[in-house]
């Protein structure tokens, strides 16, 4: 088995080096985009304003209501269909990713901000401070304490998640997996490459949220 | 307009306040007087805290006026009139509410550079002198998990005088600390009391109440039961939910 890996790694590790691109650039794309959605979405959710609030509160509840492969086939189906441009399947599968990841992104930042006592809201503005400050002098900073490290764990999960885009193949790390497979017929060692370097992707990930979140524990005490 | 009510701090009217159809104050009527420590005691969800929030609007009465220095406050609804105003009441907490994420240098000048505009260094200056005052300097650059609730409470009452407030709001500010910490707590209010700050204490600390207070005033199902000075409120107290009470606590 494992000369079979090295085998494989020798002569296809262009396949599986330009897979680890596509995921990378997928989950670039996708983590920038639905932190940027998710937070617009977390601003409406948390703003005094009742139809803004219905509104997320149902985006959330339907797209974490629903599996994330149907909606990539929903959005691959539905989406060229209503806007009369012309989506390549790369585009509608990260507006897929985007919109489903977006909606986890907006409960993070909303339950982050809503974790932070409601003593530190009340000490902000009795002291006289704006709600504008009380909010990104008093609350923000700590909220942040509260979303980064889950944020963090949502990144990657999109991380993994972008393997699903092998399904329209598209170039990826599961989809290089698919590409060598079909050429030489060894479906496991194949696939185990592909394993292990998405497991090396977010090891290194995960231990450099591990250290971050250390580092901003230190400059509590 | 007398001489009299200009030295009023707080004038209350008719104040009723109902969380749904929970109803928590139920038409109070009183005045705050400049330099007066005034203590208001009471049993649990009589509505002592809720009436103190009312005095800085961290409650919106439901109906009733309360004014601040002859200028009615409690129909203010924008915001930067409401912090300035709140800028002028200071408020302490039963659980400190200290900023975690600043320094104790942090905490006390945050406001007071951000909404006064006070030059950095005065304002650290000052928080000097106050941390001085309170015995807390050698903690200037500590973060608050690193006090305990004592010094936390003696944190957030400098915090509250940094902004140079007319009268100082304390609401249950002993109830959450250790027996051998209540002392320099209360010693610190009493001492800003004695100096002439306007003083309103929501306390279950008699003892306090009896000996620092010009007035004690007991709070019950939202109403103002009984209030007088402290020695006729101990000693003969009139009403009979007030003797009631007074026998439990003391």
């Amino acid at each position: 088995m494992i000369d079979q890996i090295i085998r494989i790694w020798d002569k296809y590790s262009f396949v599986y080096l330009k897979g680890l691109m596509g995921t990378l650039w997928l989950s670039a794309v996708t983590v920038f985009f639905a932190t940027l959605l998710g937070t617009v979405l977390a601003v409406l959710k948390l703003a005094k304003f009742k139809p803004a609030n219905l509104l997320v509160d149902t985006y959330v509840e339907v797209i974490r209501g629903t599996p994330v492969l149907l909606q990539i086939y929903f959005f691959w189906i539905f989406l060229p269909r209503l806007a009369s441009i012309e989506l390549t399947d790369t585009q509608s599968i990260i507006i897929a990713m985007v919109i489903n990841a977006s909606a986890y992104v907006c409960e993070i930042i909303r339950a982050g901000i809503q974790a932070v006592d409601i003593g530190q809201q009340e000490a902000g503005l009795s002291l006289g401070l704006t709600e504008f400050h009380t909010f990104m002098r008093i609350i923000l900073p700590q909220a942040i304490k509260n979303i980064l490290p889950a944020l963090g764990n949502e990144f990657i999960n999109m991380i993994k998640q972008t393997s699903l885009a092998s399904v329209f193949f598209i170039n990826e790390l599961t989809t290089a997996y698919r590409t060598v497979q079909s050429t030489t017929f060894l479906s496991i060692p194949s696939l185990l490459i592909s394993g292990m370097i998405y497991l090396v992707v977010t090891f290194v990930l995960t231990r450099g949220l591990n250290v971050y979140e250390r580092r901003m524990k230190a400059n509590e005490r | 307009m007398s001489d009299n009510s200009s030295r009023e701090v707080f004038r209350v009217e008719d104040l009723y306040k109902s969380f749904g159809r929970v109803e928590v104050l139920n038409g109070l009527n009183t005045t705050f007087k400049e330099g007066e420590t005034v203590s208001i005691i009471g049993p649990s969800g009589g509505g002592k805290s809720t009436f103190l929030r009312c005095l800085n609007l961290l409650e919106k009465p439901t109906s009733g006026r309360v004014y601040f220095k002859n200028e009615p406050i409690s129909d203010i609804n924008n915001g930067k009139k409401m912090a300035e105003m709140r800028q002028k009441i200071g408020m302490v907490f039963q659980h400190f509410n200290v900023f975690p994420h600043l320094t104790v240098l942090d905490n006390i000048t945050l406001a007071p550079i951000l909404e006064k505009k006070v030059p950095k260094a005065e304002a650290e200056e000052k928080a000097r002198a106050l941390l001085v005052r309170v015995g807390l300097l050698d903690k200037i650059d500590e973060y608050p998990t690193r006090l305990s609730g004592g010094q936390k409470q003696r944190l957030a009452i400098i915090r509250a005088l940094a902004m140079e407030p007319e009268v100082m709001l304390y609401d249950e500010p002993t109830s959450a600390l250790d027996p051998e910490m209540v002392k320099e707590v209360l010693e610190v209010i009493q001492d800003l009391a004695a100096s002439g700050m306007t003083t309103i204490v929501v306390t279950h600390e008699m003892g306090f109440a009896k000996q620092v207070s010009d007035r004690v005033m007991f709070i019950d199902s939202g109403m103002i039961v009984e209030e007088g000075s402290p020695d006729q409120f101990f000693e003969s107290p009139q009403n009979e939910r007030t003797r009631d009470f007074l026998s439990k606590v003391l």
